[in-house]
Formats: structure tokens, sequence, C-alpha cells
């Protein structure tokens, strides 16, 4: 149902599965990226390697399923493209990004032949790789980007892009290489899709306001959701003339999200726990439920009366705990949400969070356990 | 940024388009449409229109019209008993309550001019409504600080 995987007490930054998800790569909040080997079930984990080449805190990671490639991304303006050899270490590769600011997320695009680096110097990096001379090479897109990149996301055509900043806006670009591949076909989103194109704009709220936290395509590419940090999630649909909804919610703001189906979503963040979105069928965005039941603290009469007592001479506070004490399974903020299994649809969403914490949630059997979730 | 460094001719004269005179007029309109409900004991029911398109700007000359409008709302959410203070908030739809929570948070700035008792027996009642999410949505907003 959910797995919960404790790595210590340091914040997990991000993370991400091999493609059999018996690996993860995740950064505990420093300059190393620890790879653990899950030992068969439960929540046993060896610790496989520690990629340890970054100076500065490590800001993404990205295992790639097919080609089984990480790339990694740092504060310190690189990013690192790490190759599993036949003698099973990691060997790397200096992506040189030519960017002065730190680099703050990376993806590898869905054929895996390239990837994105967004970074505060407000740049994306489109990297593939160039045989003739055994490098990365990197291009930038620019326009008109004003202020960090915080998010990038794919689409499934292997071309376009979806980029998050703190300027308030999310935008598609178009991450087209002639060199590595043949001219795209059209798409909702448009037809002319030259490198560094942007293919739509959209603002997170009219007047600006709200950083855009997470950014993410849906499976058919035709809708874009993300997340700001005014408390809202909102979905963008190409196939029906840009439209944009927008759900503004009564929680504290939302880091990360997913999708999870073609009309459900999961994105947590600052809430300490996952929550689903649908779009109904008038294209309404809904709060379907979150993924783990709010308990209420307990209370016996007599543990009350005393427990108050103590909390207003210790605390200062009247009640009886009942607002210190936190119950959910994540003890800080989620910092990432990672779908995994299932073909084309997920039956898995991870999350890393603030606390030390992986947690597996298992959607189908949460979904038959708590009824009033609909998925 | 102080304001005698910035050019005031760079800057809009307000988010909407509308001229100082525009607003100046929308502002003493309101006030006598408050001091006739006053009378009348019957402030509840025009919340919706006082706080309908405020006067949000970063110009100078919007200032007066800012500063009546800033005591006609204290005025306004003063008026009204603590037991009635519900009851009007969900009357109010979310653009009027985001208004609304924008004043509350302009009342703590300025806690000289206000009474404070009454901003936070607002502020509890618009946070149960809103929840943590309508304050991010005023923390957010450039136009927080343009009231």
């Amino acid at each position: 149902m959910t797995t919960v995987h404790r790595f210590g007490t340091a914040p997990i930054t991000c993370h991400s599965w091999s493609g059999d998800s018996k690996r993860v790569a995740f950064s505990p909040n420093s300059k190393d990226v620890n790879i653990y080997e899950s030992t068969g079930g439960g929540s046993g984990w060896n610790l496989e390697t520690k990629l340890d080449k970054h100076d500065l805190r490590v800001t993404g990671i990205d295992w790639a399923p097919k080609t089984n490639r990480i790339v990694t991304c740092s504060s310190d303006r690189n990013a690192y493209v790490w190759v599993k050899g036949v003698d099973g270490n990691w060997k790397h590769t200096l992506v040189v990004l030519r960017i002065n600011r730190a680099a703050t997320c990376v993806r590898w695009s869905p054929e895996e032949n390239k990837f994105a680096v967004g970074s505060g110097a407000k740049i994306v990096n489109i990297c593939y790789y160039d045989s003739e001379y055994d490098w990365w090479v990197a291009k930038h897109i620019k326009k008109p980007l004003k202020s960090t990149v915080t998010t990038v996301d794919w689409h499934p055509n292997n071309v376009l892009l979806a980029v998050g900043s703190t300027d308030f806006k999310v935008r598609v670009y178009s991450a087209y290489i002639k060199e590595i591949e043949g001219k795209p076909s059209t798409t909702e989103w448009g037809a002319k899709m030259s490198f560094g194109n942007m293919m739509a704009e959209f603002n997170n709220s009219p007047n600006g306001g709200g950083w855009v936290h997470s950014v993410s395509f849906s499976a058919d590419g035709a809708k874009v959701a993300w997340v700001g940090h005014d408390s809202s999630v909102n979905v963008a649909d190409a196939g029906n003339g840009m439209k944009v909804t927008k759900l503004s919610l009564s929680l504290l703001p939302l880091l990360s999200i997913v999708w999870i189906s073609p009309t459900s979503l999961v994105a947590a963040g600052h809430n300490y726990v996952p929550i689903v979105f649908n779009i109904t069928g008038s294209g309404d965005l809904v709060e379907a439920g979150k993924l783990e039941e709010t308990k209420k603290a307990s209370s016996g009469t007599t543990s009350s009366a005393m427990k108050m007592f103590q909390n207003m001479d210790i605390l200062g506070q009247s009640d009886s705990g009942a607002g210190t004490t936190i119950n959910t399974i994540h003890a800080n903020q989620i910092n990432e949400v990672r779908t995994g299994g299932g073909q084309g649809k997920p039956d898995w969403v991870s999350t890393c969070g603030g606390d030390g914490r992986l947690v597996v949630w298992n959607l189908s059997s949460l979904a038959s356990k708590m009824k009033h979730l609909n998925i | 940024m102080a304001e005698s460094d910035v050019e005031t001719g760079d800057i809009a004269i307000s988010y909407t388009g509308r001229s100082a005179d525009d607003y100046m007029n929308q502002v003493q309109q309101n006030q006598r449409t408050f001091q006739q409900a006053a009378a009348r004991n019957a402030t509840k029911s025009i919340f919706s229109t006082l706080l309908r398109d405020p006067p949000y700007s970063h110009h100078p000359t919007l200032h007066p019209a800012q500063q009546l409008n800033f005591k006609l709302i204290t005025d306004l959410l003063a008026s009204i008993r603590t037991s009635d203070i519900p009851d009007v908030i969900s009357s109010l739809g979310p653009e009027e309550r985001n208004v609304m929570m924008k004043y509350l948070y302009q009342c703590m700035e300025r806690p000289e001019d206000v009474n404070c008792a009454f901003v936070l027996s607002w502020h509890e009642k618009l946070v149960e409504s809103e929840g943590v999410g309508g304050i991010m949505r005023v923390m957010t907003d450039p136009r927080s600080a343009a009231l």
C-alpha cells in the first residue's frame, strides 16, 4: 500500500528510479548522489554507490530507464552524465553548460537521446551527444525567459518542452535538434518547431504572482499541468484552444505534480501529503482526496486533561497538543513526486521529502481502500 | 526602491488603466453608499459593492483615493458585529474575499491607523473559510502592496 523507506535524517532533495525500479538514486541535500539497491521486496536497501563528482548541492537527478544512464545537475553550474561500465562502476562525463548560475532541474527526453537542464541563468540547456567528438553539446534556449527556470518536462514527441520559471510563467518551447532527429509532425501546440521557438506561454496569474514550482505534460501531450506558489493547480489544454483551468486551494503551496491518468493528477508539497486532482467531464479541476487518511489526534479523556495542563505549563498551549503533533507519513514538505510501474498508466507514485523519507504509494490498493478517493 | 528614485512616468497609473479621477469618484460614491447603509444599520449588504475593483496602483496620483478607500473599508469592517462576520464572509465571492484579505494585511501594516481587535476577528474567520491558501494568494500577489 504505502511503503516508507528511511534514509537517515537529511532531507532528500531529488530522486529517480532505475528502469526496473530496483534501484533508486537520490541526493540527501548534499553534493552526493546515493544509489541504493533494494534487497528483494520489503524495505531493505543496500548502498550500491555514491556518485561524488559535484562540488555543490545536487539539484536534479534523472535516470533514463531504457539506456540506463543517469544525468545529474548541481548548483556548481555543471551537469554530469553517468554511464555504468561493464565492471559495474559508474563513469562520468562532464557536460559543459556554459551557464553562470546554478542548474536547477534536469530531465531526459522520452527517447533518451537528449536532456534539458533548467538554470538560474534564465537559460534552458538542451544537451545531445555528438559522437564525432565524443562529447555532449549544449544548446541554449533564452528568449523570453526573464528569471530562474525551476522545472522542465518533455512532451511525448521528444521535441516539445514545458518550462516553468520564477517569472510566474509556464512556456512550451520546441527543443528540436536537427542533428539527431527527423522533423516532428504537427501537434496541438503548433506547426513551427524550429529550435527555441516558443509555442505557447501561460501566466500563472494575470497580474503575475506565484513562482511555478513544477510542470508536467499529460501522457498524450495535449495538456500541461503546473503548480504555483499561490497555492494553485493549473491545467492548460492545447486541444481546447489553450484554455487554462485554475483551481485555487485552501492549502499550503504544492511543489511537485505528475499525471497518473488522462484525467487525474497527483501533487504534493508543503502540506506533507500527496493530493489527487481530477478533471471532470466539463473540464473543471476538482480536489479528489488525499493519498492518506487524515488521522485525528487520539485523545482519551484522562490523558487529554493531563496533557492539556502539561501543555499549558510547558508549551503555553491550551489544547491537548493536537496542533503540534504530525499525523502524516511525511514529517516535512514533500520535495518531489515521481511515477513508476505500469505501461501508460503508473501503478505507484513515490515521494521524497525534507524528513529524509522516500515513500512509495501504491495507487490501486489506495484507491480500493479509501473509497472517497476517485482515481 | 524609494518613491523619489523612480520616474513616475514609468509606472502605470493603475492596474486596470482607469484614471486617478475615476477611482476618486468611485471611492467617494462608495463613501456615500456606506454612510446611507450605516444610517440604516445595514452595512452587511454593501460589502460586494465596496470590495469590488479597489484602486490598485503604485502611482502617487492614486494615493488620495487609496487613503480614502482604506479608511472606508476599515470603517465598514469595524461596523459589523463579531457574530455577523461569518455570514458576511459566506455571502462574498472568492475575488471579494481575496480583496478583503489584502485589506486585512494592510491594516496589520498600519496598526496606528486601525483598531486591531476587529482585524484579528475578521482574519480568523476569513482563514476558516479560505485556508492558508488564501493567505498565500495575498502574499504572492504584487497588487497586495498596491492598495
